[in-house]
């Protein structure tokens, strides 16, 4: 296993690789210029000029890609444009806010998601499976936004349990942090949960006619003993799968729901520094995304040999 | 627009911009707030610049006067309306309470905290007019009055100014100002702001110096009326002689804002808050408070500025009472905001304009017939409607100034209200235009863009014209707006406040490309002009060239629309841009 661990981690170079130089080209070929952002539009167009060559943003395409990627092998990945701090000072401010929350999110998504799913799987066609699915659909249907700005008008305008948006670290308590990431992390986590119940329900299903299963009933298990221990234990490895990647998407910032409850976590920072074209910015953060979902996938892969034994890695 | 001024300025011998009712009506903008963040930089401009003049400070530079209590000699009319059940406390009313914190909910962060020279940013130029001052600022009509001034002279040929400075102002970190702190910034806005550049361009050489330690003077090669109105903008802010030598024209680092202005900077944090302290050393004025100008007391402890990217919750957040004040709040929320206890709405006027910018450079539109069909075509109410969604919060007129300036001018009115598809359709078969599609840039980051291009191109169908919409992100419109040969026509957002002779249109640079000798000259006597009646002919004339040669066609005005809580008192910041001196919460 450790070979194995070893030889992914190698891959990681070229993915990396491709990834950085993917980045950087579609960058900088889209249209928009950071300088006409940063000076607003009552700036001559010399300004403009000025402040391109004061960032280097007028060399040669070629010369800016070496310079950069030569700086990223060393572990630099640039001065963000906008924020005028190193990329990797600015990614790790975001990481509390997003790792919380995406924690949170995480919970919320695997308790409801899992528990919905079996029920579903267990019932099936009953009026509670019926229920359930058509909430999960509903779940993955309705965006996040919608979501986050009822749960919003619900909780903090109407009710005036939790505040409307906002972050406070972890470093000023427990309460007044979570308290202003439980909508988040509802609106997050409802999100995933809903496409989690429903990848769970079919999982369940695809397992639950096996033999085995009928062979741990007709040998006087407990219904429970028979879910928990036989059936969803074999149906695990694919959702481990699945969980592995809505980690990563978790992990790597909620773009939508961090901008709707002004969290200043990594996926506001990203969806910023691309409106901004903050290239340096936008180069590290997705940088940095692409490593967390190689690594998260490496480790779910792990994670299934520990389930399941009988795989091969 | 500056370079196309100086151009012209050097050409010429011259004499011479229920919630989410409750859900469903703003998850459209709701995701446009998730993924964009910012207004088009040409509203954001125009909320940062809010110029405008005043006749008396023009009248000073014509004749050798010594003022000291200011210039403005107001026509605007009073130009912020409470729509709520309450109106705002006015200052007068109330006796303040010292102490407490307020929370202002902004769209997003700043290129710069507060760098107005660096940036037209409205979010910077917003944090700007708290912490610094100028040798002027805008009284509540608008127009300039004397602010780090004691008085000011200006020489009978109007080509030398002396400012006296007033004695013993204290900058946020001790230091005293005086002359080369005065002479070091405007050196700086010299060179880094449009209008600075315009300024200098017309210096003598050596001409803005140090006479004494509390006195500068200012020399220029012609005369520039308007200068006393460009130095009460917020980008002509006095910051230390040592802070513009280690700066230069780089952006202001936070760790070098030191001003002298009521608030002093305290903390950033990005994305979470910005905040300022009362200053307590600050200088006040003795005279009476008028708008940016005259006394100001700071009541509140700190103002906590939060930036919060969706406006439906910036405004809910006003509801619950988490923020103080909302600067931008969904105009679908209005009906909302009047039914919240607590709650003020606030429609701010003056406030932006919008216009099709056509291409004059190349394509459909460098036939002045085309332009004069499309202007004729559709209907500005209906268009405002369709772009804002809110007729309150629009209004037709044709002024490129709006009417609570007092550059206020009718002229091309006829040409304004014209709407007459079966003479455009004329006009279009008159024209060159030969059948081939009419590019439109556009933006659904921007609703009002592609609203109102959604729906001026069905009239521009109708009279026979075929019409593409390329709708794209902000950024790539701004990138393709600078190249004449992709486009035919868009949406422009300007200011209703600014001057005339500062549109940016003018520029012949500037996206639409108008090239005019007689703009020209127009612009150059209007930056000239120093006496109130002449200047009012200028513009009259410049506007009615505009309806005549239709560089772009206005369609209205909008306005927008802010919120503030009923335990603030005192705040009526009328024509002004917000600011949270003279006011204390309950």
């Amino acid at each position: 296993m450790l070979a194995y661990a070893i030889r992914r981690l190698l891959v990681l170079i070229p993915i990396m690789w491709i990834v950085a130089t993917a980045v950087f080209l579609l960058l900088h070929s889209a249209p928009g210029d950071p300088a006409a952002f940063m000076l607003g539009s009552d700036a001559s167009a010399e300004q403009q000029a000025e402040l391109r060559h004061n960032l280097g943003l007028d060399r040669p395409l070629y010369q800016q890609y070496f310079d950069w990627l030569g700086k990223a092998v060393r572990g630099d990945l640039g001065e963000s444009i906008f924020l005028g701090k190193p990329v990797t000072s600015a990614l790790a401010e975001r990481a509390e806010p997003t790792i919380l929350l995406g924690s949170l999110a995480l919970i919320v998504s695997l308790i409801i998601g899992l528990v919905t799913g079996v029920l579903s799987a267990v019932r099936r066609a009953s009026w509670l499976d019926l229920s359930l699915m058509s909430g999960a659909m509903a779940g993955v249907a309705v965006p996040t936004f919608v979501t986050g700005l009822l749960l919003i008008y619900i909780f903090a305008v109407k009710l005036r349990w939790l505040p409307v948006a906002g972050y406070e670290p972890i470093s000023a308590g427990l309460w007044p942090c979570l308290r202003y990431l439980i909508l988040p992390a509802i609106t997050l986590g409802a999100f995933e949960a809903a496409f989690l119940s429903r990848m769970t329900r079919s999982m369940m299903l695809e397992v639950i006619g096996q033999d085995y299963v009928r062979t741990a009933r007709a040998k006087g298990l407990v219904e429970r003993d028979v879910i928990v221990r036989h059936t969803l234990r074999n149906a695990f490895v694919p959702l481990l799968t699945i969980i592995g990647l809505m980690v990563a998407a978790l992990m790597s910032g909620a773009v939508v729901t961090e901008q709707i409850f002004a969290i200043p976590g990594m996926g506001r920072l990203l969806i910023q520094a691309v409106v901004r074209r903050d290239f340096p910015l936008v180069q590290g953060a997705v940088l940095v995304i692409a490593m967390l979902y190689v690594l998260t996938n490496l480790l779910v892969d792990l994670l299934t040999r520990v389930v399941d034994p009988r795989i091969e890695l | 627009m500056s370079d196309g001024i100086i151009r012209s300025l050097q050409r010429k011998s011259f004499s011479r911009r229920g919630f989410l009712v409750a859900g469903l009506g703003v998850a459209g903008a709701a995701l446009l707030q998730a993924c964009g963040g910012q207004e088009p930089l040409e509203t954001a401009t125009s909320a940062s610049s809010a110029s405008t003049s005043s006749s008396s400070a023009a009248t000073s530079a014509a004749t050798t006067t010594t003022s000291t209590g200011g210039a403005g000699t107001p026509t605007a009319e009073s130009t912020t309306a409470a729509v709520a059940t309450s109106a705002p406390t006015k200052p007068a009313d109330v006796e303040h309470k010292k102490g407490g914190t307020i929370n202002v909910a902004i769209i997003g962060e700043p290129p710069v905290t507060a760098d107005a020279m660096f940036t037209t940013n409205f979010i910077t130029t917003d944090i700007t007019r708290q912490i610094y001052e100028g040798l002027f600022a805008q009284d509540s009509k608008l127009g300039p009055k004397p602010m780090l001034l004691d008085a000011f002279e200006v020489s009978e040929d109007g080509l030398t100014y002396t400012f006296k400075l007033r004695s013993g102002v204290k900058f946020h970190n001790g230091d005293t100002m005086d002359a080369d702190d005065v002479v070091a910034s405007l050196t700086r806005w010299g060179k880094m702001t449009g209008r600075g550049k315009q300024i200098f361009a017309l210096m003598a050489p050596d001409g803005l110096k140090a006479a004494d330690p509390q006195t500068v003077t200012l020399a220029l090669t012609q005369p520039a009326g308007v200068l006393p109105v460009f130095l009460a903008l917020y980008e002509g802010f006095i910051t230390t002689k040592e802070v513009c030598d280690a700066i230069g024209t780089n952006k202001m680092p936070d760790d070098q804002i030191v001003g002298t202005g009521p608030f002093k900077f305290k903390e950033h944090q990005v994305d979470r808050y910005i905040k300022l302290d009362r200053f307590e050393d600050y200088s006040a004025r003795n005279d009476e408070a008028d708008g940016l100008a005259g006394k100001k007391v700071v009541y509140i402890d700190e103002l906590n500025i939060i930036p919060v990217p969706n406006i439906s919750v910036a405004t809910s957040g006003v509801i619950t009472g988490e923020y103080h004040f909302a600067r931008d709040v969904d105009n679908n929320q209005l009906d909302v905001l009047k039914t919240s206890p607590g709650v003020t709405a606030i429609i701010k006027k003056p406030g932006g304009w919008i216009c099709l910018n056509y291409n004059k450079k190349m394509g459909a539109f460098t036939d002045k017939k085309l332009r004069q069909a499309v202007s004729m075509c559709f209907d500005r109410e209906q268009t405002l409607i369709a772009a804002y969604g809110v007729k309150e919060l629009t209004r037709m007129d044709p002024s490129i100034a709006a009417p609570e300036t007092i550059w206020y001018s009718q002229a091309g009115k006829d040409v304004y209200e014209k709407v007459d598809q079966e003479e455009a359709k004329k006009l279009v078969q008159e024209s060159s235009y030969d059948g081939s599609p009419i590019r439109w840039l556009t933006t659904k980051e921007y609703l009002y863009h592609y609203n109102t291009a959604a729906y001026v191109q069905q009239q521009m169908e109708a009279i026979g014209l075929k019409v593409e919409l390329l709708v794209s992100d902000w950024a790539t419109v701004v990138e393709r707006r600078a190249k004449p040969e992709v486009y035919e026509m868009l949406v422009a957002g300007l200011s209703g406040s600014w001057m005339p002779a500062t549109q940016l249109f003018n520029d012949s640079s500037w996206p639409g490309f108008w090239e005019s000798e007689q703009r020209d000259e127009l612009v150059g006597k209007m930056i000239e002009e120093s006496d109130p009646n002449k200047l009012q002919q200028t513009i009259d004339a410049y506007q009615a060239l505009i309806y005549d040669e239709l560089p772009i066609m206005k369609i209205g005005d909008n306005f927008s629309l802010q919120a503030i809580r009923d335990e603030v008192v005192g705040f009526d910041t009328g024509a002004n841009d917000w600011y949270f001196w003279n006011c204390s919460l309950k």
